[in-house]
């Protein structure tokens, strides 16, 4: 791994140095008429939105398939397919108003049966759809007349909207539901209502869209109508930081998604390029520490690795300043985020030296590190080795090396298989677990990671009740501006009392020719927008 | 040859023996290199450029470079090794068992070896790291098994042709013991050859490893790999 | 793996004498064996695959839990059966043909690996076309020359080999491709972009493949038969490359199982760096993923692969060494 990164700051360092920059970029777009190519991390497993897991799939999917309605950056909801809608006094029914001028590529009407048919087939275990996650209180819906759906829901659920607005419970043509396993392959029987339709796609190397020419239904927000400005785009996949780099630097694509700190600099205000970051919703890098068990179970020990580093130096160093350090485990750019708790925690190893030294961990060994009755005070990280990217390994590492020094405390990184960890899990035997969530309602976010059904706290005894009570209240509270302040008082406690150490907020990062505009990021997913607004030109 | 050249040849095998021995060093002894450690960071000192200070630089944790390369170069030597000795005792107990007995034994090695190579030694890492965890030990042992035929197809042609070989028949008719033969013959004469390979497997081992960990799929982060 | 040095001493005479009954019977058995290879292969990764820790509902389901989806999951995919009736389920429908499901991407395995066996398959010919060019023209020219020349063959060989492909596939197209634009990195530009990863699969074989062939030549030249040749005042290129070359090939030849394995490792790190189609991304998505049908079907084809290059050895060597065949 060092070898690796090694290599990476010498070869960023060259690309600086030949300062290779905007030579042919963006030349290329007139030869090759009004179209787009882009270089992205990721090549989709499965392009089925409702099977799909990958994060980076979604920023491919979103170009044919369209949702109900649309998140806004402030975390309320606009119209999209659905123009208005309705929610019953009890929570549980949702009405909706759907659009009347909305076709599927194939030709097929929209209405309130082909979304009911969706959301039947993603609700259906037997076929095993990832999206059924989302919804777990789905009781059925009904089509009282073409246009207009009801959703019944088994329990009041305030992530509801946040799940519709989710490309995972977007619509695809009935005639391709048919389908089945097959969607997850890239072909034309993917039949959505989105701006753009499937053209050619080459395994483990691209995919092309064509615009659809009918397309008029943006979201509410958007500021461009009607077709697409681009008659087709293309994905190239290239996996590796450097080529994706040296690609949009010699112009041999047109914009890129993905970009290492170290080749930041090749993009931010140099001419003939542009620099975006995403917004950071969802969930910031953080540390779950298992506070029933093991040297974590005391709360000195726990807010002693809180504090014991300059949680600020180590991110910066690590990513070159490219992003922000956390402060909660929700993403500072969630409209639930508990921005009180900005500069309340971190970077004090005085006291986390006085607060080890009052848990009794007062002895030394050979190594600098503190013990207690001859037994070293590590606290282990469990990592399974498929998540591990963007260098959160070494982030983790620095933190390691951190804590060495400043207090004493063993912070055992061990890399391990997801095999192991769903045994972990299993026994409720795990100690310290680093993750971030794909997007989701805030309220679903904190569930998922503190609530004691999911699958962190889900086997553990000794959870903390309080804070079990706290989440249920606020995921039954259906008012999104009620709820906010009950997910702050989450936030807020899970940080006191160190259940978390949330590290960095992850965004996800754009460079471009300049001749590239209207690029932007989703809101519901962080991720870089669909291809629909972009254009290409001077 | 003018003794020019000759003083070049020399220089030459010296700076080899030299560099050689310097890597033995650094893998053995690496306190001998200075005493810093190569975990010590200093987030301020992060990324700078090779000087008095840092010999090599610092990386992004500001570790020192040079420290990290000296303490690598053990991992990676150990992995190498480690890799190495276990083709070359599993590969010489088949070869050695191919090349002594019947036919029939014969063939029945020749098929599992076939196997074995068969299966592409990176296919074979990979697949071990992900269903086992990217430990050290796991990976030498994935590379060492995929390397066993190379060493097994050596010493059973070997032990073929020393088997053959005047002396050996002259033993036998002396009436001496299989053990006798073995360890005073046939052992020595295969394992003649193995120097070579064994120190070019090693070689090609650490060249696999750093591979792995491009893929993602390297040893765990505590025990750095290579330089 | 460099040497074989039993099969290097070889005898003057080797004139092609027709392949006779004893080597057809060799050929016949070789396939027979070749089969029994890939059956044995398949089987032990399926084995090794099914015992790992892990359930494959698990990874089916991904992250996903609703009550039932275990269940369906299993019923789904046959997991419900006992292990020794899945497995002669799977080696029946291997036999007609039918390679199985992808797991994680709910397509047929032969439709995956079909797409992407040729792509591979241009690369990987390629740098081994690129591969023995570049070691015959270098073991030829140097073979026996003045020291410094050899040193420096060696030295570059010695480079070639312990340079780790990924860097070697990033350097060049930093300077090829995005430096001096001679070549693309998108692998839809035609033969073009086959060059450079074509290149950094070859380049680390060749500086193996130079080195095992110039010490079979730097012996063969040593030979009486070739003092000889060179007595009835044959030119030395021809000498080297008529006579002496002939002589050296077969541990060359021998090698070439190995060179399949190492190709293909070496495919999953070149497709990596330049976004290239191929058995290598898919294998390796495949193996992180867990993906156990499509890791089976790629043990498959690389013992397949295997099999038919060392048949293929076998069968030349027989063609060019008489002694094997009265064996």
């Amino acid at each position: 791994m060092r070898n690796r990164r090694l290599l990476a700051a010498a070869l960023g360092a060259l690309l600086l140095l030949a300062g290779c920059a905007p030579s042919g970029a963006g030349a290329r777009t007139s030869a090759a008429g009004n179209s787009l190519t882009w270089g992205v991390t990721t090549e989709p497993q499965c392009f089925d939105p409702h099977r799909s897991t990958q994060q980076n799939a979604f920023i491919i999917i979103r170009n044919y398939v369209d949702s109900l309605i649309a998140k806004k950056r402030d975390g309320t909801f606009a119209p999209w397919l659905a123009t208005h809608w309705k929610i019953s006094d009890g929570g549980t029914v949702y009405t909706f108003r759907l659009r009347d001028d909305v076709t599927f590529s194939d030709g097929t009407r929209f209405d309130a049966r082909a979304a009911k048919a969706n959301f039947d087939y993603v609700a259906d275990p037997a076929n095993a759809a990832d999206a059924a996650s989302l919804l777990v209180n789905y009781q059925r819906s009904t089509a009282p007349d073409p246009h207009t759906l009801r959703i019944e829901l088994k329990n009041p659920d305030s992530s509801l909207l946040e799940s519709l607005s989710s490309v995972k419970l977007g619509f695809l043509s009935p005639s391709s539901l048919k389908k089945g396993d097959t969607l997850c392959n890239a072909s034309r029987s993917l039949v959505g209502t989105g701006p753009f339709t499937l053209d050619s796609y080459t395994r483990g190397q691209s995919v092309r869209f064509r615009k659809n020419p009918r397309y008029d239904w943006p979201p509410g927000f958007s500021r461009h109508r009607g077709p697409a400005y681009l008659d087709a785009v293309t994905y190239r996949f290239l996996p590796e930081y450097s080529t994706r780099s040296g690609a949009l630097a010699s112009g041999q694509v047109d914009a890129i998604e993905g970009v290492q700190p170290l080749d930041v600099p090749l993009f931010k205000g140099v001419k003939g390029f542009r620099y975006l970051t995403g917004p950071s919703r969802q969930t910031s890098f953080t540390l779950n520490i298992n506070y029933t068990r093991g040297p974590g179970a005391d709360i000195r020990v726990r807010r002693a690795l809180r504090d014991g580093a300059d949680l600020d130096a180590v991110v910066k160093a690590v990513y070159r300043g490219t992003v922000p350090r956390a402060w909660s485990n929700i993403g500072p750019d969630n409209s639930d985020y508990d921005a009180s708790l900005k500069n309340t925690w971190g970077n004090d190893p005085k006291k986390a030296n006085r607060l080890l030294d009052e848990a009794g961990w007062t002895g030394r060994d050979g190594d600098g590190y503190r013990t207690k009755d001859g037994e070293r005070l590590t606290l282990e990280v469990g990592y399974p080795q498929p998540y591990v990217r963007d260098n959160r390994d070494v982030l983790i590492e620095a933190l390691q090396a951190e804590l060495r020094q400043n207090i004493g405390l063993d912070l055992d990184l061990k890399i391990n298989t997801a095999g192991e960890f769903t045994d972990q899990k299993a026994t409720g035997n795990w100690s310290i677990y680093p993750n971030t969530l794909n997007p989701l309602d805030a309220g679903l976010e904190l569930r998922q990671v503190l609530g004691s059904t999911e699958f962190l706290y889900g086997n553990v005894h000794g959870y903390d009740r309080k804070l079990d009570a706290m989440i249920n209240r606020a995921l039954a509270t259906t008012d999104l501006e009620r709820r906010r302040p009950l997910l702050a008082k989450i936030q807020r406690r899970a940080v006191d009392r160190a259940y978390i150490v949330p590290l960095f907020a992850p965004h996800y990062q754009i460079a471009a020719s300049d001749t590239v505009h209207g690029l932007g990021f989703e809101t519901q997913l962080d991720s870089p927008a669909t291809s629909y607004a972009v254009r290409v030109g001077r | 040859m003018t003794p020019r050249l000759g003083l070049l040849r020399h220089t030459g095998t010296a700076l080899c023996a030299a560099l050689i021995a310097v890597s033995l060093l650094a893998a053995a002894f690496p306190g001998l290199f200075g005493d810093t450690d190569p975990l010590r960071s200093s987030m301020p000192e992060s990324l700078q450029a090779p000087g008095a200070r840092h010999w090599f630089g610092t990386d992004l944790l500001g570790r020192d470079v040079f420290a990290r390369v000296v303490h690598g170069a053990r991992y990676s030597l150990l992995l190498g090794v480690a890799a190495m000795l276990i083709s070359l005792v599993l590969g010489l107990l088949t070869g050695v068992l191919a090349g002594l007995s019947g036919r029939a034994a014969d063939e029945a090695v020749a098929r599992v070896l076939d196997v074995v190579s068969a299966f592409p030694g990176v296919l074979l890492a990979m697949l071990v790291v992900v269903f086992t965890g990217p430990g050290v030990l796991n990976i030498a042992v994935a590379i060492g098994i995929s390397g066993v035929p190379k060493f097994a197809r050596v010493i059973r042609a070997q032990t073929r042709a020393v088997k053959d070989a005047g002396y050996v028949t002259h033993a036998v008719v002396q009436g001496r013991g299989r053990g006798w033969i073995l360890a005073r013959h046939i052992a020595p004469n295969v394992l003649v050859a193995i120097p070579v390979i064994a120190t070019i497997d090693i070689g090609t081992s650490i060249v696999a490893v750093s591979g792995l960990s491009f893929l993602g799929l390297g040893p765990s982060p505590r025990c750095p790999s290579g330089a | 793996m460099t040497t074989a040095p039993a099969t290097t001493d070889r005898p003057a005479d080797t004139r092609p004498v027709r392949p006779g009954a004893v080597a057809r019977r060799r050929i016949a058995t070789r396939v027979a064996t070749g089969l029994g290879v890939m059956w044995a292969a398949a089987t032990v990764a399926y084995v090794v695959l099914h015992s790992m820790p892990g359930k494959i509902e698990d990874i089916l389901l991904g992250d996903q839990t609703y009550p039932g989806a275990q269940e369906a999951v299993a019923a789904d995919w046959g997991l419900d059966r006992p292990p020794l009736v899945q497995y002669l389920d799977y080696l029946g429908r291997l036999l007609h043909g039918d390679l199985g499901t992808s797991y994680a991407m709910r397509q047929p395995v032969a439709a995956i690996v079909g797409d992407q066996l040729w792509p591979t398959a241009q690369l990987t010919l390629l740098s081994a076309v690129l591969a023995l060019i570049l070691a015959l023209s270098v073991a030829i020219a140097t073979a026996g020359r003045a020291r410094p020349l050899r040193a420096v063959a060696s030295l570059a060989e010695l480079v070639a080999t312990s340079t780790p492909v990924y860097w070697l596939g990033i350097l060049l197209l930093m300077v090829f491709s995005f430096e001096l634009g001679w070549f693309p990195v998108t692998a839809d530009r035609g033969a073009a972009s086959l060059v450079l990863p074509a290149v950094t699969l070859g380049l680390p074989m060749a500086g193996l493949l130079s080195q095992v062939l110039r010490e079979a030549l730097e012996s063969t030249l040593e030979q009486p038969f070739i003092t000889t040749v060179r007595a009835r005042g044959v030119g030395e290129t021809l000498v080297r490359l008529r006579h002496a070359l002939a002589h050296a090939l077969p541990p060359v030849i021998n090698l070439g199982g190995w060179m399949i394995g190492n190709l293909l490792g070496g495919a999953v790190i070149t497709e990596t760096v330049f976004g290239r189609p191929g058995l290598g991304a898919v294998t390796l998505t495949a193996v992180t993923n867990k993906d156990v049908p499509v890791v089976l079907a790629v043990v498959l084809l690389a013992a397949f692969a295997y099999v038919v290059i060392s048949t293929l050895v076998d069968i030349v060597n027989l063609l060019i060494d008489p002694r094997l065949r009265t064996r």
